[in-house]
């Protein structure tokens, strides 16, 4: 059983008041050092160059949404918790990260009340956490509503619905429009 | 119920009707719900099946207490009178915003247009619903466990969810049916949606609508429409009232019925990282031109809107909210000198002259006892030389073609009765009286009595259909403007403007017989004894004008010309609004 994590609210406020320079581009700021700085701020000695190599090998909107995790994970109550650290690294460079840096802007992490939760939630299970209050079903089952991947999958099938819907109305459309000009035929 | 009982419970729920007001704010008014007993007083009310419901047009709320303690909901006064306040201050507040709402909605959901106040319902109920549970801390999700249910109704359960997710709420607590990956995210969807257009509720409306659709093809959510007959408070929240400006179709309310997964706000996810497409069009930022719904499409609106009125009255109500726009200065005869009325004494009135000329004073004075054609006296009359030009209106004979070509305009909008709207209404307007001839000859004919003043006689007369025989009957006009005919009752009968609306089937008519006059004679007759002018609106659609099909149009429309009637083409807006504009500069002058 996973053990219980921090407050939930919190952490959403500290990520809706992520600084900009945190959304800055990897070409404009140093992740892999930003990442070494966090070892630091942990008491813990940086990864070796080849972890550091893996890390900035990874796609650019990657790497932003990396930068505010790191800003999420600098709260007190993740700093006093080192041993945090392992499951942070490997957290950084994990698939379910990749996977929404691709179908959400870094921007959108931020200002989307949704989409902030989600990647606390998100943040919080990789760490083998669950927001303090919370059961681990609930916590599981409310990361499950707001993932955006799992959401992405669902529109896009969902999107093929809503072209059959528009489809009739288009059919019913043109119908009243046959109609109409059938008033102007010769008798 | 035991009167005690009853006693007991309408003091406790009238009490909390201040603070279910003060919930939404200090300052809103409105009056005390209807409470009823007993079923009689349900039916008298006009409630049924519903333990609550609203009426937007005198502000009214109807609570059954009767079936509040059958439902086991007396607990829940404050939540439950609360939530109906917020129907009149929040969602849909008002009637047209109810109606327009409705119509949105009917474009979201394609061939399930008649669930659209079902599903209204359900929208402003969320809306209501999370103001009151999360703003006001009230509960609302106990009303919910407290009426339901283990329906399984895929509609309900994604309502449930809705609800579990916007109140962050254990999954189950509400929704007891299925819910799988795609449920579940249409909840999310529809959670957002609420969120997102809680102050712009009308724009998430046909969203709403297009997301709950496809949980409707299969069966109406049949079982869900029963469960929720018990709360469906805005049933009937149109009745009694017609609203205003629908006529016109509102911008978004085509493109803003998009299920919320089109929606990229909503949807969170950026439509061409998703799957390589574009996505949804974007909106230009072009304005586009005004467009309006079909007569039969209003009339579904508004039916939708709980509107219970004659179709016959809606029709009309469509012609004149579209012709008011457009009214006209219409013309008036001026005379070249205008002169004031100059009494100059008293003469006998006999028993011929009308009885409004008899001067009473001056009868009583003459002898008090009154003998008709004896005593009676009449004031004559002079003139003097007035200050201000004389203008005298000029009477308004409206002809409409009601053969089947003309197409019935209460399903499509027929630009020529359109046309003699503004025509009548520009003319009622001035002082001028209206009758108005429906023929479709051979066959029927209505018409108004006489010449009118009522616009709501005149137009309902107009839009009216018959969809016999092949044209107006030209012949019809003898009826009226005969040498022997009384075109009216008063003393001094006024000039008359006759005003023909059909198509090139009146040629053909023109070119007829009956009682040994041809339609020609009919039409230069009639137009000399009117004295007021007389216009033909013909509708010659572009296939028809020119068209060597069987017709000489242009000789046709030259022939009538010559006769002294002027003819107006009429079959599009533009048409119409140039041919109103000659109109109001015919030969009787502007204003």
């Amino acid at each position: 059983m996973s053990p219980t994590g921090p407050q939930l609210n919190p952490l959403l406020h500290r990520l809706a008041n992520c600084p900009p320079d945190f959304l800055l581009g990897p070409d404009e700021i140093d992740v892999t050092a930003l990442a070494c700085d966090h070892f630091r701020a942990l008491g813990l000695a940086i990864p070796d160059p080849k972890q550091r190599r893996l890390l900035a090998e990874l796609p650019s909107e990657s790497l932003r949404l990396v930068s505010i995790v790191l800003w999420l994970l600098r709260d007190d109550w993740f700093v006093v918790r080192p041993q945090l650290a392992e499951a942070t690294w490997k957290f950084l460079q994990s698939d379910s990260l990749t996977k929404l840096a691709k179908l959400v802007r870094a921007e959108a992490i931020v200002n989307d009340p949704d989409r902030r939760e989600e990647l606390v939630r998100l943040c919080l299970k990789g760490l083998g956490l669950y927001p303090e209050g919370e059961t681990p079903e609930y916590a599981a089952d409310r990361l499950t509503t707001l993932d955006s991947v799992e959401r992405e999958r669902v529109i896009r099938q969902t999107r093929k619905a809503e072209a059959r819907a528009r489809e009739l109305r288009e059919a019913m459309a043109r119908r009243r429009a046959e109609e109409a000009a059938a008033r102007y035929s010769p008798e | 119920m035991p009167v005690a009982r009853a006693d007991n419970l309408l003091s406790e729920w009238s009490a909390q009707w201040p603070a279910a007001l003060a919930v939404w704010s200090r300052f809103v008014q409105l009056h005390e719900p209807t409470w009823c007993f007993a079923e009689a007083e349900e039916s008298a009310a006009q409630l049924s099946g519903s333990f609550a419901m609203i009426r937007l047009v005198d502000h009214s709320v109807v609570i059954s207490l009767r079936q509040v303690v059958e439902l086991g909901l007396q607990g829940f006064a404050k939540e439950i009178l609360a939530h109906e306040i917020g129907h009149h201050v929040y969602c849909p507040a008002d009637l047209t915003d109810n109606a327009r709402m409705l119509a949105r909605m009917r474009v979201g959901l394609p061939t399930k247009e008649h669930l659209a106040p079902f599903i209204a319902n359900l929208y402003s109920d969320l809306l209501i619903n999370d103001r009151l549970q999360r703003a006001a801390r009230l509960d609302m999700s106990g009303v919910y466990l407290q009426l339901g249910s283990e329906c399984r109704d895929q509609l309900w359960t994604l309502y449930m969810r809705t609800y579990e997710i916007l109140w962050k709420l254990d999954r189950g607590q509400l929704a007891r049916g299925e819910i799988d990956g795609r449920l579940n995210q249409d909840a999310q969807l529809g959670a957002r949606l609420i969120r997102n257009y809680a102050k712009d509720w009308l724009d998430g409306a046909g969203r709403f609508a297009a997301l709950c659709l496809p949980y409707l093809l299969a069966d109406e959510a049949a079982r869900m429409q029963k469960l929720m007959a018990v709360w469906s408070d805005i049933r009937c929240a149109g009745k009694g009232a017609f609203p205003d400006g629908l006529t016109e179709i509102d911008d978004g309310e085509l493109t803003g019925a998009i299920h919320p997964a089109d929606d990229a706000e909503l949807s969170g996810v950026d439509a061409s990282a998703a799957d390589g497409s574009k996505g949804k069009a974007q909106q230009t930022g072009t304005k586009t031109a005004k467009n309006y719904r079909q007569p039969i499409d209003y009339a579904e609106v508004l039916k939708a809107a709980g509107v219970n009125a004659d179709p016959a009255d809606v029709t009309a109500r469509y012609y004149r909210e579209r012709a008011i726009p457009h009214l006209i200065p219409f013309p008036v005869r001026r005379l070249p000198r205008a002169t004031d009325p100059l009494p100059e004494g008293l003469d006998v009135w006999d028993v011929t002259t009308p009885l409004e000329q008899i001067d009473w004073l001056g009868t009583l004075l003459n002898s008090p006892h009154v003998i008709p054609g004896v005593t009676t006296r009449q004031r004559e009359f002079g003139t003097s030389p007035g200050a201000d030009p004389e203008t005298i209106p000029v009477d308004l004979y409206l002809g409409v073609d009601c053969s089947g070509s003309m197409g019935n305009p209460a399903h499509h909008l027929s630009y020529p009765v359109l046309a003699g709207a503004i025509i009548a209404l520009s003319a009622l307007r001035v002082g001028s009286r209206v009758k108005v001839v429906l023929s479709g000859e051979p066959g029927r004919t209505i018409s108004t009595d006489g010449f009118e003043r009522d616009a709501a006689t005149v137009l309902k007369t107009l839009t009216s259909y018959l969809g016999t025989g092949y044209s107006f009957g030209i012949h019809r006009l003898s009826e009226t403007f005969h040498p022997d005919a009384r075109i009216s009752s008063r003393v001094k009968p006024r000039p008359v403007h006759i005003l023909i609306v059909s198509d090139n089937d009146m040629f053909s008519m023109l070119d007829s017989e009956s009682k040994k006059r041809l339609g020609w004679d009919v039409a230069r007759q009639s137009l000399e004894l009117a004295g007021g002018g007389g216009t033909f609106v013909l509708e010659l659609p572009e296939q028809v004008r020119g068209s060597s099909w069987s017709q000489n149009t242009d000789g046709y429309l030259g022939r009538i010309a010559e006769m002294g009637w002027n003819v107006a083409i009429v079959s599009s807006m533009e048409e119409l609004i140039a041919f109103a504009r000659q109109f109001s500069r015919g030969r009787f002058g502007g204003r």
